[in-house]
């Protein structure tokens, strides 16, 4: 073997392997995949070594210390409202913040004090209204589409930049707060899942690709079993794994509508490409079944805040934008018809927050 | 600054697609035109920016009339998979290139997509590492490890043919 024989074996790879090595988001999905799994198997063996430390200490302890164990009669700490045994809640401490910066300024409300969404039968006595001093309001800087990572603080979910507000002394402020629902993809709409609704909108996305790719290989996909079997009549042959991975990439379906009778109907194929590319009617669906939920979760929320004395609106993309002080915040809960994403709200580049009133978000049927 | 040897031969090989270009009195666009690639592209491997990819050399020394070697020199390259071949057994080229297809089918993504990218697109390490988000040792770990996995795959080939 010499250069020109290396050099002609890979000037033959197939194509569909080239397109793959060149995708560069598809093989960078796969090492992070590949990460994300090491690094969990790494975590697990760390925990069980810690564990087995921890249980052979203690057995130790036991042996040597005369310790008697202690069975506590309390209920497992949860993640919701953690409390003291006086009924105190205990701020949560997120570990993804550095440790200098978790010592919190924010004084934690008995449990007496938390006041629900919606108040049962209670008038607010203090109501907050829409501030008008930009001065007293804190909002967040704009921080583009940079990601936050959300930290369970006193029950709740809140965001980097919001857990930093409410470390610092914030007296006499009140702080503008996103709030938004997760997404419940059991929420039907219309006799449909939004989990349905999504997996359509996907394979409408995948659908003028899959057409596209189906262009190439449809020549070869026609001749079905044959292909890992007894191979092409030019002697093409695949294993049936790439067999099998192809057909679960099409779908059956979709083959059986351009392969008929073991004719690949390649004009049929690049007839429907364009139609394929300009349709979004499942996206506009998916769009439209995310809205209705919105609308229904967020609808009642705002109701109920705004009825606990907190101003509050609705922004554009559908969350909730209310102002709270530290102390009432804390104060919140979530109902609990839906799990709750708090943000430190930001203005848009023209110093505006896009936003609708509640009133606004009735939900119809 | 020192100039890598891989870059070095990085700017050769897109003086010398020029001087051949120039010398059969081709435009860039004619070219790219009978390469069926882009103007851009074909002055990027000019300017030493971009490396053609195996079959656009093949393509090249076809329609030039050279040799591949000339393009480009790939010995350092090739004398990496040289030692994945079964030791006192004959596997020719023929076979090698049957068997290619299929064992890249055996490896992972990840595998796969380095394999290529080094010995196909004829990327270094640095820009391998870079495409993936990887450090270059990981780079270097996976492919030492896809070449041994191709020398069990070829033994095993060559052992099913006696």
């Amino acid at each position: 073997m010499n250069g020109n024989d290396y050099i002609l074996a890979f000037a033959d790879i197939h194509d569909d392997l080239i397109r793959a090595a060149s995708d560069d988001a598809a093989v960078c999905r796969a090492f992070r995949q590949y990460r994300a799994r090491r690094n969990k198997t790494i975590g697990a063996l760390c925990c069980c070594a810690v564990i087995a430390m921890v249980a052979v200490g203690f057995g130790l302890k036991n042996r040597f210390g005369k310790q008697p164990s202690v069975v506590s009669n309390e209920p497992a700490a949860t993640d919701r409202l953690p409390t003291e045994p006086d009924g105190t809640e205990l701020p949560d401490q997120p570990g993804v913040i550095p440790q200098e910066q978790t010592s919190s300024t924010v004084e934690t409300p008995s449990s007496d004090d938390t006041e629900p969404f919606v108040p049962e039968t209670e008038t607010p006595t203090q109501d907050t209204p829409v501030p008008q001093d930009d001065d007293s309001v804190i909002w967040g800087d704009t921080h583009g589409t940079l990601p936050s990572a959300y930290v369970l603080w006193n029950g709740k979910q809140i965001d980097y930049y919001l857990w930093t507000v409410l470390q610092s002394d914030t007296s006499g402020k009140v702080i503008a707060i996103v709030a938004s629902p997760a997404i419940d993809y059991q929420f039907v709409y219309d006799g449909k899942t939004i989990a349905r609704y999504e997996a359509e909108a996907y394979e409408e996305r995948l659908l003028p690709e899959k057409l596209q790719r189906l262009l190439k290989e449809g020549e070869t996909l026609k001749y079905g079993e044959d292909l890992y079997t007894i191979g092409t009549p030019d002697g093409e042959k695949w294993a049936k794994s790439l067999y099998e991975e192809k057909i679960a990439y099409y779908g059956e379906e979709l083959l059986s509508r351009y392969i008929v009778n073991g004719d690949f109907l390649s004009d049929r194929v690049a007839a429907d490409i364009p139609p394929a590319e300009a349709d979004t009617s499942a996206k506009d669906a998916y769009d439209k079944a995310i809205g209705a939920f919105y609308a229904q979760t967020v609808s009642s929320a705002a109701s109920a805040i705004s009825a606990a004395g907190l101003s509050c609106s609705v922004t554009e993309r559908g969350a909730l934008l209310f102002f709270a002080s530290a102390e009432r915040f804390v104060s919140l809960t979530a109902p609990e018809d839906a799990e709750w994403y708090y943000s430190l709200a930001e203005k848009d580049a023209d110093g505006t927050v896009p936003t609708r009133e509640c009133s606004d978000m009735r939900v119809s049927g | 600054m020192e100039v890598q040897p891989e870059v070095m031969n990085f700017l050769q090989t897109g003086q010398i697609i020029q001087k051949l270009r120039m010398d059969a009195e081709l435009t860039q666009e004619q070219l790219a035109d009978q390469l069926f690639v882009s103007r851009e592209l074909v002055s990027k491997w000019e300017l030493g920016q971009r490396r053609p990819n195996i079959r656009e050399l093949r393509e090249m020394a076809s329609l030039f009339r050279v040799g591949i070697d000339d393009l480009i020199d790939t010995n350092g390259l090739w004398d990496e998979l040289a030692s994945c071949f079964p030791a006192g057994r004959q596997l020719s080229a023929a076979r090698f290139s049957a068997l290619l297809d299929p064992f890249l089918r055996t490896l992972s993504e990840r595998e796969r997509g380095v394999f290529i990218r080094r010995y196909y697109s004829l990327e270094d390490v640095s820009d391998i590492s870079t495409a993936f988000d990887i450090t270059n040792n990981h780079v270097r770990v996976i492919l030492s490890r896809t070449r041994k996995k191709l020398k069990e795959y070829l033994k095993g080939a060559a052992n099913e043919r006696q």
